[in-house]
């Protein structure tokens, strides 16, 4: 490095001497940077203790609740049952409010008659009783049905869900796998990466031979024609949720001649048919083929690169990044793979 | 010992005051001092002349972050020391390092003569700073603040060594695009 850059670049690390207090302040703490996979999966672990928890909580003061009720079923049986019997009995002791009163009542009859008296009441008595214990058992039986079944369906409510979010993760899972695996950047380049700053002839050499569709745009820029990638592509954008910038913003980084673009084509509407079906069949979702329509344009930001997708094509615009093991490790950080 | 009781200690001008900042700030401040020099000796003089500047200048400051304050110092004094090191052609290559990756910051129409005063050039130091999210900002931070390697920095954080290099990558390109947006020359 020159003098003359050295004492400019010792200007600037000298200026960094009035940052903001705060701002180093803010640095001085170890946060770890979750990857957005693992904070994903904690928060959804977090959420299903949660679930787990509260599910249990409520079973038990059910079960609690149920078994409550039928011990004071148990027990008001059983005190109707002693209390028929002391009925009987109370004819001639006296026992117990109504028996004693109708035993009371029908004093001045015979001892014979006021006890078959007595002992008709008690039985009317505990047949009321016993009635109004069944329509309360019933009434109860209802009430625990209904809540079972409300129980019932809240689980397979929750384990429909559980079922379709872990078949939806486990197909993003495999878009993931195969369009950031190595296999990916190695069918594509043939290496790990190119290392070559500035130098398209490079990166046009990596490309071809590939069995993809090579070609130069300003003399900076490689396409690669490829409709099953540029389906997961898509679809791995659209899952990743990328922020969208301006078609204005996106054709300036296009057209500024400083950036690389890298273009994934998709199958032409209406051109291949046949090859969109296969494309639709080997992604397991019809949106991905789908979505792409001609004359459409949709742009992504991606980290301060940009995808723009524009009918069938999808242009990746990558500042001066030549290096793929950059681009790489950038998608890498934003999925949280480690 | 908070650092208000620090503070205090040296507004009564007791000596204790260095004592407790050695003891809790020692080790930060060399820290410092070493990932500028590289150098056990040199450093340590640089940590203990932070104490002395400190004590000659706590009052009337009271600064709000003391470890901040002093890590300021330190940070000038080492890198002080650095450049009368390399005018005699000795100390070690990763400040080297560290100047050429900021040297890429450096606008484009850097050529006249006229250069932007320092304080001006803090103060769009600081605004860009602000424009980073925290991470970002961090990351640029510990590297060129701090002066720390690499790996140190991926470590604090707990991201991998290639996410260090292309965050400080990318920001680096965007300070070049904002001093130039700027039109400051340096």
């Amino acid at each position: 490095m020159d003098e003359k850059k050295t004492d400019q670049a010792i200007r600037l690390f000298e200026a960094l001497e009035g940052v903001d207090p705060e701002l180093l302040a803010r640095s001085e703490k170890e946060k770890k940077i979750i990857p957005f996979r693992r904070y994903v999966r904690a928060a959804a672990m977090f959420l299903a203790v949660i679930a787990v928890g509260g599910l249990g909580i409520y079973t038990v003061r059910n079960a609690g609740q149920k078994a409550a009720n039928e011990s004071a079923m148990y027990s008001a049986q059983d005190n109707m049952a002693k209390k028929s019997i002391s009925g009987n009995a109370g004819a001639s002791s006296g026992k117990g409010v109504s028996n004693g009163n109708a035993a009371g009542s029908y004093a001045e009859q015979s001892a014979d008659e006021a006890a078959d008296w007595a002992n008709a009441e008690a039985a009317y008595a505990e047949e009321r009783a016993t009635g109004a214990m069944e329509a309360e058992m019933n009434g109860l039986r209802e009430e625990g049905e209904a809540y079972s079944d409300t129980a019932a369906s809240a689980i397979d409510s929750r384990n429909a869900n559980e079922a379709d979010s872990a078949s939806k993760e486990k197909q993003a899972l495999s878009w993931k796998e195969y369009a950031w695996s190595g296999d990916f950047f190695k069918n594509v380049t043939g290496t790990q990466g190119v290392s070559e700053k500035s130098d398209a002839d490079a990166l046009l050499n990596a490309f071809e031979g590939k069995g993809m569709e090579v070609e130069l745009d300003g003399g900076n820029a490689v396409k690669i024609a490829d409709p099953y990638v540029a389906a997961q592509l898509y679809t791995l954008i659209n899952a990743l949720q990328l922020e969208s910038c301006s078609a204005e913003t996106a054709a300036q980084k296009k057209g500024s001649g400083e950036s690389i673009l890298l273009s994934i084509y998709a199958a032409e509407d209406g051109a291949d048919e046949a090859s969109g079906a296969q494309n639709e069949e080997k992604s397991g979702a019809g949106e991905a083929s789908g979505a792409l329509n001609t004359g459409e344009i949709e742009t992504f930001l991606l980290e301060g690169k940009v995808l723009t997708k524009n009918g069938s094509e999808i242009y990746l615009i990558l500042d001066e990044f030549y290096d793929f093991d950059i681009l790489k490790n950038t998608l890498e950080e934003m999925i949280g793979e480690q | 010992m908070k650092d208000t009781e620090i503070l205090d200690l040296y507004f009564d001008r007791d000596e204790q005051a260095i004592v407790q900042t050695q003891s809790k700030y020692g080790s930060y401040c060399f820290s410092i001092a070493f990932h500028i020099l590289h150098d056990q000796e040199d450093s340590d003089e640089c940590v203990n002349d932070t104490w002395m500047r400190a004590w000659n200048s706590i009052p009337p400051s009271r600064p709000e972050h003391l470890n901040i304050f002093l890590g300021t110092i330190t940070r000038n004094l080492s890198f002080d020391r650095w450049k009368r090191k390399k005018a005699q052609k000795r100390g070690s290559g990763e400040m080297e390092l560290e100047l050429e990756e900021l040297a890429e910051c450096i606008p484009s129409n850097s050529n006249t003569e006229e250069q932007v005063e320092a304080a001006e050039l803090q103060r769009l130091i600081n605004e860009f700073l602000k424009t980073l999210p925290e991470k970002e900002c961090n990351l640029f931070l510990r590297r060129y603040w701090y002066a720390e390697e690499y790996g140190e920095i991926a470590k604090r954080y707990g991201v991998k060594l290639n996410s260090v290099k292309t965050s400080l990558f990318r920001t680096r390109g965007k300070l070049k695009a904002f001093l130039e947006s700027q039109g400051i020359v340096i």
